[in-house]
Order: C-alpha cells, then sequence, then structure tokens
C-alpha cells in the first residue's frame, strides 16, 4: 500500500512538473537556442545575412539563434525541412523569394502559404548589368538589342529560381522568345563567365555584383527591386525604366505550419529591434543589403502580391509547364 | 616590392596574428586527421569566433585551418586506410600498405614532406601569378569543364588495378549515385522512389566514409589481431629530402596538376588528388608497383592537394569566385570583416592580400614542423586496442555526416555506402572510380547541359573549342594507351 502511495505522490510529482514546463512553452519562450535554417551553404548571400543576425540575438531575443545549413534542390530540401519539423517555436526559416517562384516552377508541391510568415528582416536588389565595353548603355539598349537580334543575347538563369522569373519578365517585355536563357550556377559562376564573353547580360544580386561595377568592370544597367537601392543610387529600378519587372529580394522569417501566434509576435518584435540596431545595419551593408522590417500582416500582403506577380508571369512565359 | 606589401607581410608577423595562425593549423589538422571532419567544417565552425577580431587575425586563423585540414588527411590515410578528408583518397593507396610493412612513421614522413612541399611552392607561385592565372581561368566555359571532366573520367581506366571491367562498372556506380536527387539545370528528381528525403541526393562526404572508413571498420573488426598494427618502428621517422631522389618529375607535376585543378572553381582537391596518383601511375617506369606500398604513389596525392590550396585562393582573391567549398566560407568571412573579395580587393586593401599571402606560406612551415613532430604520436593510436579506437572513429563519422547539413539522411546513407564498401571490396571491385564517377556525373552532366543551352543546341563548340578539343585528345590519349601498351605488352611476352 505505502508503494503504491509513492508511486502514486511521484506520479502526481511528474505531472505538475510537466504541466510547469507546458506553461513555460508559451509564456517563458524562448528558453533554448533557435535553429534558422538556410537552404542554401555556408557562404552566399542568404547565409551571410542570416549570420549578422545570428550575431545579435542573443541580446534582442535572450537565445541565440543557431544558423543551420540545409542544401539541396534548389532551396526546397531546407525549406521542406521546416515545414516538417514541431511549431514549437525552435526550427524557423530564412527564405527570399525563391519560395514563391519555385512553387510555380513546379519544383515544389509547397508554398509560403502552408508555412507561418512571421516577418521581414532584410532586403536587398538584383541589379542587372553587361560588361563595361558592351554596346549596351541601357535596359531600352538591351531590349532593343534583343529584338533586332533575336536568339543572340544570351542571360543567365537558374531554373524555377528568382533569376529564371526575372530574365523571363525581360524577355516578355522585349516581345517573347528573343533572348537565350542559360541555365548556371550561382552568382560567381555567372560573373566569371559574363567576364570571360559567355553571356552577353547578367541578372546579379548586388552584394556580388557591386565590386566589379565600383571598379568599372560591369555596367549596372537597372535594379530589380521596386525602389532604387541605397547602394547605387544613380541606376534606375526597371520599373522607372518603362518596363513592368518588379522583383524585390526580401530576406524573411517562417515557423513551421501552427506555429503559436504568442510565438511569432515574440519572435517578429525582437526582430523589429534588431533592425533599428545600427550595428545590424552596419554589418548587413557589407552585403550590400540593409535591415527592412515589415510584421507578419504587411507581409503577408506583400507575400500576397508577389505571388499573384510570380504567377501571373508564370503563365505568360509558360514556366512549369512540363 | 611596394612598401602595401611590406605592411602587409609586418602586419602578419605580430603575436596575435601568428597565435591565431598556428591555433588554426592545429586544428585544421585535429579536423582533417578525424575521418568525417573536413577543413570547411573547421572553417565553419570557427567562423563566429572571427565576428570580434581585425581582418589579418581572422583570415590567418581560417589560413591556418584550411592548410591543417588538407594536411591532416593523411594521417588517418596512412594509418587506417580511411581518407580524413576527400583529398586524400589516394593517400590510401600506398601509405597505408607501407604503414602496414611496418613502417608508418616513413609513410606519414613522406606525406608530410610532400604535403609541404606542393604547398610552399605553390605559395611562392601564388603571390606573382595570380592575376594572370585569373584571367586565363575564366577563358574556361561549359564545353571545356565538360571536356574536363570527361578527361578526368577517363582516368578510371589507369586507376583499374588488374580487371577493367570492374574498374569500368565501380566508376558507373558512381556516376549512378550522383545521379540520384534532384538533376542539375531543371531540378527533376530523379530516382528518389518519391521519398521526400532522397530529393537531396547522396552527399560526396557520406559516399566517401561509408565507402573508406565504414567498409573499413566493418572488415577491420572482422580481422583478428586485438590491434591495427602489431609491431611498429618509432624510431626512424622522418625521412629526409633525400626521398625525392628520382621522384622530381612526378612532384612537379603533381603540384601543378593540383594547382590548376585548384584554381579551377567548382573542382576541387577531390578531384586532384586521383588525378594526380593516376598520372604518376601512367609515367611510372614501374606501374604495377602502385598500391603496394611506394613512395611515388604517396607524394603524386599529398602534393597535389596541398597544392590546390593555393590555387583555390586565387580565383577567389583576384575575382571573389570560390575554388571550392571551403573558399566559398572564406568569402563569407572576408566580407563580414568588411573587405569585398574581387578586382577591388588588389587595388583596395592590397597588404591585406600580402598578409593572405604570408599566411598561406606561414602556415605550411607551421604545418610542416607540427606534424614532423606528432608523426610519433600519430603512430601511437597504432597499437591503441581496436576495441576502443574503431567505436570513436565510428561515432566520428557519424557526427561529421550529420553536421555537414543537419539531415539524418546522411547519416543513413553513411550506412549503406558503408555496407557497398564491403561488400564490393570483398569482390576485389576497385573503390576509386566509385568516388571519381560520383564527384564528376554532375560537373560533366551540367556543363553540357548549360552548353548545349547556351549554343542553342549545337554539339560543335565541343571540338571548334580549343581547349575543349585538347582534354578530349587527352582522354582519347588515356584510353588508348594503356590498351596499346597491353597489346605490345602482350605480344611481347608471346614472343618470349
Amino acid at each position: 500500500m505505502r508503494k503504491l502511495l509513492s508511486v502514486a505522490l511521484v506520479f502526481v510529482a511528474i505531472l505538475g512538473l510537466l504541466s510547469a514546463t507546458m506553461a513555460l512553452g508559451a509564456e517563458d519562450y524562448p528558453s533554448k537556442p533557435i535553429k534558422l535554417v538556410v537552404t542554401y551553404k555556408p557562404g552566399g548571400g542568404n547565409d551571410s545575412t542570416a549570420r549578422v543576425f545570428s550575431k545579435y540575438a542573443q541580446e534582442f531575443l535572450g537565445e541565440p539563434l543557431i544558423v543551420t545549413n540545409i542544401d539541396g534542390a534548389g532551396g526546397v530540401v531546407g525549406a521542406r525541412n521546416v515545414l516538417e519539423s514541431k511549431p514549437d517555436g525552435y526550427t524557423l526559416l530564412w527564405m527570399h523569394e525563391a519560395l514563391i517562384t519555385g512553387h510555380y516552377a513546379g519544383m515544389q508541391n509547397f508554398t509560403w502559404k502552408d508555412l507561418t510568415p512571421i516577418c521581414q528582416a532584410a532586403s536587398t536588389s538584383d541589379v542587372i548589368v553587361v560588361k563595361a565595353d558592351s554596346p549596351i548603355k541601357s535596359v531600352s539598349d538591351l531590349i532593343a538589342m534583343a529584338k533586332v537580334n533575336p536568339k543572340k543575347i544570351r542571360m543567365p538563369i537558374n531554373i524555377g529560381a528568382t533569376t529564371h522569373f526575372e530574365a523571363a519578365a525581360i524577355d516578355v517585355a522585349s516581345g517573347g522568345g528573343n533572348l537565350v536563357l542559360v541555365s548556371s550556377g550561382g552568382g560567381a559562376d555567372r560573373i566569371q563567365k559574363l567576364l570571360g564573353g559567355f553571356y552577353e547580360a547578367a541578372s546579379l544580386n548586388l552584394a556580388t555584383a557591386l565590386g566589379y561595377i565600383k571598379d568599372g568592370q560591369f555596367r549596372a544597367l537597372a535594379v530589380t527591386s521596386p525602389k532604387r537601392s541605397p547602394f547605387l543610387p544613380n541606376v534606375p529600378t526597371m520599373l522607372e525604366s518603362g518596363y513592368k519587372v518588379k522583383k524585390p529580394y526580401t530576406l524573411n522569417v517562417y515557423g513551421p505550419p501552427n506555429l503559436p501566434q504568442a510565438m511569432a509576435v515574440k519572435l517578429s518584435q525582437a526582430f523589429e529591434k534588431m533592425c533599428k540596431d545600427t550595428r545590424v545595419k552596419a554589418d548587413l551593408a557589407k552585403f550590400a543589403s540593409a535591415p527592412s522590417y515589415l510584421n507578419t500582416d504587411q507581409l503577408v500582403s506583400l507575400l500576397q502580391e508577389e505571388d499573384q506577380i510570380f504567377g501571373n508571369l508564370a503563365k505568360v512565359a509558360g514556366i512549369g509547364k512540363k | 616590392m611596394s612598401e602595401l606589401a611590406l605592411s602587409g607581410i609586418v602586419s602578419t608577423l605580430k603575436f596575435f596574428p601568428l597565435a591565431m595562425l598556428t591555433l588554426g593549423t592545429f586544428s585544421g589538422i585535429v579536423f582533417g586527421a578525424i575521418p568525417g571532419m573536413t577543413a570547411s567544417m573547421g572553417i565553419v565552425l570557427f567562423l563566429p569566433f572571427t565576428f570580434k577580431m581585425d581582418p589579418i587575425s581572422s583570415i590567418a586563423l581560417l589560413i591556418g585551418i584550411f592548410t591543417g585540414g588538407i594536411s591532416g588527411g593523411l594521417v588517418s590515410a596512412t594509418l587506417l586506410r580511411m581518407p580524413g578528408t576527400p583529398s586524400s583518397v589516394t593517400t590510401c593507396f600506398d601509405a597505408y600498405p607501407m604503414a602496414q610493412k611496418g613502417e608508418p612513421g616513413k609513410a606519414l614522413g613522406i606525406g608530410i614532406l610532400s604535403s609541404f612541399v606542393g604547398g610552399i611552392t605553390t605559395a611562392v607561385a601564388l603571390v606573382f601569378i595570380a592575376p594572370p592565372v585569373a584571367s586565363l581561368a575564366i577563358k574556361m566555359g561549359n564545353f571545356e569543364y565538360f571536356s574536363l571532366g570527361v578527361f578526368a573520367l577517363s582516368i578510371v581506366i589507369a586507376l583499374s588495378k588488374g580487371s577493367m571491367v570492374k574498374g569500368l562498372i565501380s566508376g558507373g556506380l558512381g556516376l549512378l549515385f550522383a545521379m540520384i536527387g534532384s538533376a542539375p539545370v531543371d531540378m527533376a528528381p530523379r530516382f528518389t522512389f518519391g521519398m521526400n528525403s532522397m530529393v537531396g541526393g547522396f552527399d560526396l562526404l557520406s559516399v566517401l566514409i561509408g565507402l573508406f572508413a565504414v567498409s573499413q571498420i566493418i572488415s577491420d573488426v572482422a580481422s583478428e589481431f586485438g590491434v591495427l598494427v602489431p609491431k611498429v618502428d618509432t624510431k626512424k621517422v622522418f625521412p629526409g629530402f633525400s626521398v625525392f631522389r628520382g621522384e622530381k618529375m612526378n612532384l612537379i607535376r603533381s603540384t601543378l596538376i593540383g594547382f590548376f585543378i585548384g584554381i579551377l572553381p567548382g573542382i576541387g582537391g577531390a578531384t586532384a588528388n586521383v588525378i594526380a596518383y593516376a598520372e604518376a601511375k601512367t609515367h611510372s617506369k614501374t606501374p604495377e608497383l602502385f598500391g603496394t606500398g611506394i613512395k611515388s604513389g604517396i607524394i603524386a596525392s599529398e602534393s597535389s592537394n596541398n597544392a590546390t590550396i593555393a590555387g583555390a585562393l586565387i580565383p577567389m582573391l583576384t575575382m571573389g569566385i570560390p575554388g571550392d567549398a571551403v573558399t566559398a566560407v572564406l568569402i563569407g568571412g572576408l566580407m563580414i570583416q568588411g573587405l569585398q573579395p574581387g578586382p577591388l580587393l588588389f587595388k583596395a586593401n592590397a597588404d591585406f592580400v600580402y598578409s593572405v599571402f604570408t599566411s598561406v606560406f606561414l602556415a605550411n612551415w607551421i604545418m610542416f614542423a607540427m606534424m614532423i613532430f606528432g608523426i610519433r604520436f600519430f603512430i601511437k593510436t597504432l597499437s591503441i586496442r581496436k576495441t576502443y579506437i574503431l567505436p570513436l572513429i565510428v561515432l566520428m563519422c557519424i557526427v561529421g555526416s550529420f553536421a555537414l547539413n543537419n539531415r539524418m539522411f546522411d547519416v543513413w546513407s553513411l550506412f549503406f555506402f558503408g555496407l557497398i564498401g564491403y561488400v564490393l571490396e570483398k569482390a576485389s571491385f576497385p573503390l576509386t572510380p566509385i568516388i571519381l564517377g560520383f564527384v564528376l556525373e554532375s560537373l560533366i552532366e551540367t556543363n553540357l547541359r548549360q552548353g548545349i543551352m547556351s549554343s542553342s543546341g549545337s554539339f560543335l563548340p565541343l571540338v571548334s573549342r580549343p581547349v575543349s578539343l585538347l582534354f578530349l585528345l587527352l582522354a582519347a590519349g588515356s584510353i588508348v594507351l594503356p590498351l596499346l601498351r597491353q597489346f605490345y605488352g602482350r605480344r611481347e611476352a608471346f614472343q618470349k
């Protein structure tokens, strides 16, 4: 009898402890390091910007953000890893627009709506460049050239990724079917082949292209973001140049499906504070990026808008049709 | 030499940068020596520590890890027949048999000396030829890379000991394993059997340590001795430079191969050591002795893999283009310091570039001193009972393959390849062609498909571009020559 009683007591104690820790889950979140999944290998633009926030997270969040690289299939493997994680707030995703384009290109059977959007943290831009000795001086030149010499202007893309949609948008603007879209590796590969004369023009992430633009080896024709980049104030946007090409490059934080709202709010607030910090701004600038905080509602409406743009473009350009 | 160059060199010769360089080299050797841990893993782990340092000390730390990591791989390759890194696959072939014959100290000594020579000569070359060489490298397009890949693959023939058919089957298996997962270019899933975890494909490190380390552990467990090598000579460990007598051509050729492969973005030490080994064997007067524990094999493998370091730094420093996985992480590390690797680096931060050169140069000396000093400790591991050392290695392999991409899938594939390696080894299939096929498949396929996209469907550039044609001819040569040699060899034997 006494034995039974002691067993029962232990049970009650365990139950009490369990309920206490469960209560901790919501209120004292976060109570351990958080995994921030970057869906590419270490070293690229996505990874580097994530590491800037990871550097300061402890101060603003109380717990460190650990950048965890899960590479594969153009970002799909890492994103799926978060999609299939427990919504306990300790696994988050760091991702740009590829989450939308990959869906329309038919590379992944899930999209941003299946995850829990938390906030936007940073943004940068892509820039359309040509070699400095190229006769092409502006986006209008590029498109005129493509019309006069169909199938002569080669531009690198990653099929299904944002660069594909960007080049397709330029191609559609030139009447369609005039550009030769060539599959390529990442930004470094594109720079190398543009310098080597294997492409006539290329879209590059600002961080990788900036050194070449300043050095005078590349000429910047336009940026693809909706607004001019603070790092290239004299270069027009595609929209300004009169072409309906709007491709923001934003780095957003997502959680697994059904992440409790209280946790999302806490995370979002911490990112808001980090985005206001001057050290974060200075560190992001090294990667030609800037803090650009958006709360959950603002992010969702931006994503809906982008979703529509990319969806329409996929139809017009025939992307994702097998 | 300009003032900037001098100030760059002097700024590295201070206490803190030198301490970091030493720490980095030491940690690199440890990472390299443990099967499953690689130089790039070490660099990713140490990266956060560099955020608060000055740029010169942080690059000194990272260059130290890079150099140490590539060099350390020879220790486990020699003692355990497990390549510590993908760069030391062929080191196993001759260093391990030599160690088994009771001369592990000599095998390590030759490997360390070759690493040192390969590393130090290319570090000097880096200073003088970085910019002109970089501008040549960018003239290489998709078709050139494709043909280079085909040439490298043709080396399977030279690597096949005994049965050429078995070598070709192994190479084919490697190609097949690499095709599993998302296809390059259009990301179409292949051979995934509907499983989401297969979409990412197999990782080189899991395949490598599965085939070489796990399979070796299985057969070590099955063998009788309680220790790995029963009797070890711990006295005569330093061989001296006289080992290079008669090996000058081999040393120069292997170093050049490593340097050249290192410069080409996307191809790293994993390919370089195999090509250098195969070339050494082809040009040797006694090719039949390769694989039995001769010094030529160790020299070829180890001088070439250390030469890739300086090679890989060239496109990184001059163009901001990573030559391999390690330099990709290094670029991120430099950017956090506010330095933009690329054309501006030489103009805006020339002193920094010279401090990088100095670090590479010094890291080789530190590596050399540490490893020569460490030989007697390394070979002690051979007399530890297998029941202690093997479980520890299995553990390291598991941690290493998980840490690589943070997925359990890579750990399961590690064991899968361990079993495959064990079975193939028992059936006397060579394992290196699998690695070569696995590494080269995506290089060959991606570049051919991209090249044809850019030529709007024409295959003509394969032969109309001279460099591409050259590699294709070399490939044809490396297939036909051994056949001819075999044919004439047989005829001579017949006439006798």
